[in-house]
C-alpha cells in the first residue's frame, strides 16, 4: 500500500516538475523610435522649404513624432539625435546590362549644423528632446535655419536617434530620417519616382503651383485621391497647352524641365494609376 | 496461483460491468430531436415598411414553446432588436438586411439559430419619372410609381420635398445612374461606390437623388471640380450611359466618368456644341454637332490609359462604298433636330448599326432643310465620314416640318414625328412622305418623345420578382391652365392609338419623362432618351 502511495506521489511530482519557469520581463530596456508614415513609399524622407515664407522668417521647425519601446518611461528621459553622413551606392553597368562596378559615395550638399539647422546638442533643443514619464508619444523638433546657400540649393540632413543614458535607439529603419532643407523649390518626399505628375524638376513644380494655386508639398499631396490626381492632370495639360501657346506667340520654346535642354520638354500623362 | 485467479476474476467482473453499462436494453438510441425554426424566410420589403414575423419552433415535428431573441447585423456587429415572439421591425436602412433569430426551447434550454435576409426595395422601383416646369419657371419632379402588382402611387413635387424648394431654372433632363455613381460622403470622406441615383437636371442645377432612400447626395456645387457660372449660362443637354455622362452648358461639354464623383472641366478646344448628346445602343460614346465649326464629332469615354480631353472630329475621308462622300465638317448649317433610331441607313452595313438623323438648315439657304443620316458604325473610331444619307427638302413642301416645336424619332423605323402648333404629323423618311394632322391636341404641347421601353422586364425567376412593363409609346404632354396631361399613344407600325387609361395628370408643364426600371437592361437602352 505504501509502495502504491509513494508511486502516486512520484507521478504527481513528476507532473509538477514539467511546469516551465519563464524568465522575468527585461524591465531595464526602454527604447525610442520615430513614428513614420508607413503608407509612403519613402517613409524616412522628409522635405522642408522656406519658399513662400515671409522674408523675415529666418528659422522654422519641422516636427517629428517618436514613441517609446519596451516599458513606458517612469522618469524624464533624454532623446539623443545625431547627424550622420549620408551615402549611396552608384553602379556602373556593362553592355549586357549587368553591374560591372559599384562605388559608395558620400551624398553631396549635406546640411551643416549651425548653418542649416540648430545643432542637436544646442541648449535650445534640450527641453524638447525628452520623453516624459508615462508619455506614449512625443513630438520632437528639428529647427531649420534660412541660410543664403539654401536659396538655390537643397541641403540634406541625415540624422538618427542614438542611444542615450536613458533611452536606446529602437528599430534601426525607424530611427533614421532624411530631411531635405531648401529655400527654393525642393522635391517633396511624396514626389517619388512613380509620382503621377512625372519626374521632379523645379520648373515643373513651379508650373504646377502656379496653375493650381496649391502648394504641392507633402501635406497637400497627401490629401489627393485618385480622382483628384486625374483632375489635376487635366488641369496641367490644359494649362500647359495655354502656356506653351503664349510662349510660342512670344517666340519662346515650350516649357522644359531643364530650360537649356530641348529634350526635356514638359509633358504630363492624362491618367493617374494610383 | 490463487492470487492470479483473484486478479483474473476481478478483471472479468469489471469487463462484464462495462458491457452491461453500455448495453441498450431496447437496442435503440433516442437522440433529442433538433430544434427547428419554421415559418421564417427572407424576401423583399419596401423601404420604411413594418416587417412582422412570427416563427414556429418544432422538435421532432411537434410544435414546442420557445423564447426568442432577434438580432440585426450592422456590418459584423449583431444588435438585439427584439425579445418578443413576434418580430415587429420598421425597416430604416437600404440594401440587404441580415437578421438572426435565436430560439431557446423552454423545457430543455436547447437553442437554434436561423439567419435570413431581406432586401429593401426602394419606393422608386418601376414607373414614370416626370420632370416638370413649375409656375415660376423652375423645376420639380412628379413620379407615378408601381407599388406591388397594379397599385400605383402618384407622388408630386418630390424635389421640393427633398430640397425645400424646386431646382432653379427650367427642366432639362431626368435620367439615372444605374449603380454607377461614386458618392464621397463629405462628412466621413468615405466613398460609397455604385450608387443608383436619379439625376434631375435643370438649367441651373444638377442633383444626385439616391433611389434607395431618396436623399439628395450631391448638387452642382459638389458635382464639379470647377463649378460653372450658371448665373450667366444654362445647362442645355445631359446624357448618362454606364461609362460616360455628358453635360452641355453654354455650348461647352463636361464629362463625368462613371464611378467617379465629379464632372471634369469642359473639354478643350474652340467649339460650341448644339444641345444634343446623341448615342446609340450600348455605345458609351456621344455624337455631337459643333455649330461653331459646323462639324460633327464624337466624345469618347476616358479609358484606362488616357483621359478624354477633346472632341474627336470626323475626318474628310470616306469608305470606298460611300458614294455620297459628304464632308461632316464645315457644313455651314444649324442643327434643327438630332436624334437616333435603330434602323440602318447604310446599304453596306445593314446589320443593326443604328442611324443618327440630323435635320439641318444651311445658313445661306432658308428655302430648304437637309436631312442627313449618320451611320452609327462610324462612331467606333471616327476614322471615316459618317454621313450615308442626305436629302434636301424644300421648306415649301412642309413649312411645319422646318419649323416644328418638337421632333422625335421612331425608335425602330425611319419615321420622324413632329408637332407644330399642337398638331402631330410625321415624315416617313423611306417613302419621302409627309403624313399631316395625325392628331390635334388641346392646350399647349410641352413635350413629345417616342419612348420604346424595351428594358423594364424580368422573365428570369432567379433574378427576383418577374414583371413585364415594356411598351412602345409616343408620349405627348400638354398643358392647360396649371394642369398637365400626359397622353400615351400605343404605336403599331404607322398606327397611333391613344390609351386613355394611361393618361397622367398633374400640376405644371411636363418637359421630360423617363420610365424608371432597376434592371441592368436599362444601361443598354438608355440611348432612347438621347
Amino acid at each position: 500500500m505504501i509502495r502504491k502511495f509513494i508511486l502516486s506521489i512520484s507521478v504527481a511530482l513528476g507532473c509538477l516538475a514539467c511546469e516551465e519557469s519563464l524568465p522575468k520581463y527585461n524591465t531595464d530596456w526602454i527604447g525610442v523610435q520615430f513614428v513614420l508614415d508607413n503608407s509612403s513609399l519613402n517613409p524616412n524622407e522628409y522635405a522642408y522649404s522656406f519658399i513662400g515664407q515671409d522674408e523675415t522668417v529666418t528659422q522654422d521647425t519641422v516636427w517629428f513624432t517618436v514613441r517609446p519601446l519596451g516599458l513606458v518611461p517612469d522618469h524624464s528621459c533624454r532623446i539623443k539625435l545625431e547627424q550622420y553622413e549620408g551615402t549611396e551606392w552608384r553602379f556602373e553597368y556593362g553592355a549586357d546590362g549587368g553591374v560591372v562596378d559599384s562605388v559608395l559615395r558620400v551624398i553631396p550638399r549635406q546640411a551643416e549644423p549651425g548653418v542649416h539647422y540648430v545643432p542637436f546638442d544646442d541648449e535650445r533643443m534640450a527641453p524638447w528632446l525628452t520623453l516624459e514619464p508615462g508619455e506614449m508619444e512625443a513630438r520632437i523638433p528639428v529647427i531649420v535655419l534660412r541660410d543664403e546657400t539654401l536659396s538655390d540649393t537643397t541641403y540634406t540632413l541625415f540624422f538618427r536617434i542614438a542611444d542615450s543614458e536613458d533611452l536606446y535607439a529602437g528599430v534601426e529603419e525607424l530611427c533614421s530620417v532624411e530631411l531635405r532643407i531648401a529655400d527654393c523649390l525642393s522635391r517633396p518626399s511624396a514626389w517619388n519616382d512613380w509620382f503621377f505628375a512625372g519626374t521632379w524638376s523645379a520648373m515643373r513644380h513651379e508650373f504646377m503651383i502656379e496653375v493650381t494655386g496649391e502648394p504641392w508639398d507633402d501635406e497637400f499631396i497627401g490629401t489627393l485621391t485618385l480622382d483628384d490626381k486625374n483632375y489635376y492632370l487635366y488641369v496641367f495639360n490644359r494649362e500647359l497647352k495655354r502656356v506653351n501657346a503664349e510662349r510660342a506667340a512670344q517666340g519662346l520654346p515650350p516649357l522644359r524641365d531643364n530650360p537649356d535642354d530641348a529634350a526635356t520638354e514638359i509633358t504630363f500623362s492624362t491618367v493617374a494609376f494610383f | 496461483m490463487k492470487r492470479y485467479t483473484l486478479y483474473g476474476f476481478a478483471a472479468l467482473l469489471v469487463g462484464m460491468l462495462l458491457t452491461v453499462a453500455c448495453y441498450d436494453k431496447d437496442n435503440t438510441i433516442h437522440p433529442i430531436p433538433d430544434l427547428v425554426i419554421e415559418n421564417i424566410s427572407g424576401g423583399n420589403i419596401g423601404a420604411g415598411e413594418m416587417l412582422e414575423l412570427t416563427p414556429v419552433a418544432t422538435m421532432g415535428g411537434s410544435e414546442v414553446e420557445c423564447t426568442y431573441q432577434w438580432f440585426i447585423y450592422r456590418d459584423t456587429v449583431a444588435t438585439l432588436i427584439s425579445e418578443e415572439n413576434t418580430l415587429q421591425y420598421r425597416v430604416d436602412t437600404t440594401g440587404t438586411i441580415t437578421f438572426n433569430v435565436e430560439a431557446t426551447h423552454v423545457e430543455t434550454g436547447i437553442q437554434s439559430v436561423l439567419t435570413f435576409y431581406y432586401t429593401v426595395v426602394p419606393r422608386i422601383n418601376h414607373g414614370w419619372l416626370i420632370l416638370k416646369e413649375t409656375a415660376d419657371g423652375n423645376t420639380d419632379m412628379d413620379m407615378q410609381l408601381i407599388q406591388g402588382g397594379d397599385t400605383i402611387e402618384f407622388a408630386e413635387d418630390q424635389l421640393s420635398l427633398a430640397l425645400g424648394a424646386p431646382m432653379q431654372g427650367r427642366p432639362v433632363s431626368l435620367l439615372w445612374t444605374d449603380g454607377t455613381y461614386k458618392y464621397v460622403n463629405p462628412e466621413t470622406g468615405i466613398e460609397e461606390d455604385a450608387q443608383t441615383c436619379l439625376v434631375p437636371v435643370s438649367q441651373k442645377d444638377i442633383l444626385m437623388y439616391r433611389v434607395a432612400d431618396e436623399k439628395v447626395l450631391a448638387t452642382s456645387d459638389e458635382l464639379f471640380y470647377e463649378v460653372p457660372d450658371f448665373s450667366t449660362s444654362n445647362i442645355e443637354a445631359f446624357m448618362y450611359q454606364s461609362s460616360l455622362a455628358g453635360l452641355i452648358y453654354d455650348g461647352q461639354v463636361c464629362l463625368l466618368k462613371t464611378r467617379t464623383p465629379t464632372f471634369m472641366p469642359p473639354l478643350l478646344g474652340d467649339y460650341h456644341l448644339a444641345p444634343y448628346l446623341v448615342c446609340w445602343g450600348y455605345a458609351n460614346k456621344f455624337v455631337v454637332y459643333d455649330d461653331k465649326n459646323c462639324s460633327f464629332g464624337v466624345i469618347y469615354p476616358s479609358g484606362t490609359f488616357s483621359t478624354t480631353m477633346e472632341i474627336k472630329y470626323f475626318p474628310d475621308t470616306y469608305r470606298d462604298a460611300d458614294d455620297l462622300r459628304i464632308s461632316p465638317n464645315n457644313m455651314n448649317a444649324d442643327m434643327l433636330y438630332f436624334g437616333q433610331t435603330d434602323g440602318s441607313v447604310d446599304p453596306e452595313m445593314q446589320t443593326n448599326n443604328g442611324t443618327l438623323y440630323a435635320l439641318m438648315q444651311k445658313r445661306d439657304d432658308a428655302a430648304n432643310v437637309w436631312l442627313y443620316g449618320l451611320n452609327n458604325y462610324e462612331m467606333a473610331s471616327a476614322t471615316y465620314g459618317p454621313i450615308r444619307f442626305a436629302r434636301e427638302i424644300p421648306v415649301s413642301r412642309c413649312p411645319e416640318f422646318a419649323d416644328a416645336d418638337f421632333y422625335t424619332m421612331h425608335q425602330t423605323r425611319n419615321i420622324m414625328y413632329f408637332i407644330k402648333d399642337n398638331v402631330l404629323s410625321y415624315y416617313d423618311i423611306d417613302r419621302d412622305e409627309f403624313v399631316m394632322d395625325v392628331y390635334s391636341f388641346s392646350g399647349e404641347v410641352t413635350y413629345c418623345k417616342f419612348i420604346n421601353n424595351t428594358y423594364a422586364y424580368n422573365t428570369a425567376s432567379w433574378l427576383g420578382d418577374m414583371y413585364d412593363y415594356r411598351f412602345t409609346y409616343l408620349v405627348v404632354a400638354t398643358s392647360s391652365g396649371d394642369e398637365y396631361t400626359v397622353n400615351c399613344f400605343d404605336v403599331v407600325l404607322d398606327n397611333l392609338t391613344l390609351l386613355p387609361e394611361k393618361t397622367i395628370t398633374g400640376t405644371g408643364k411636363v418637359r421630360f419623362m423617363s420610365w424608371f426600371a432597376p434592371s441592368f437592361e436599362y444601361s443598354n437602352d438608355v440611348y432612347i432618351y438621347s
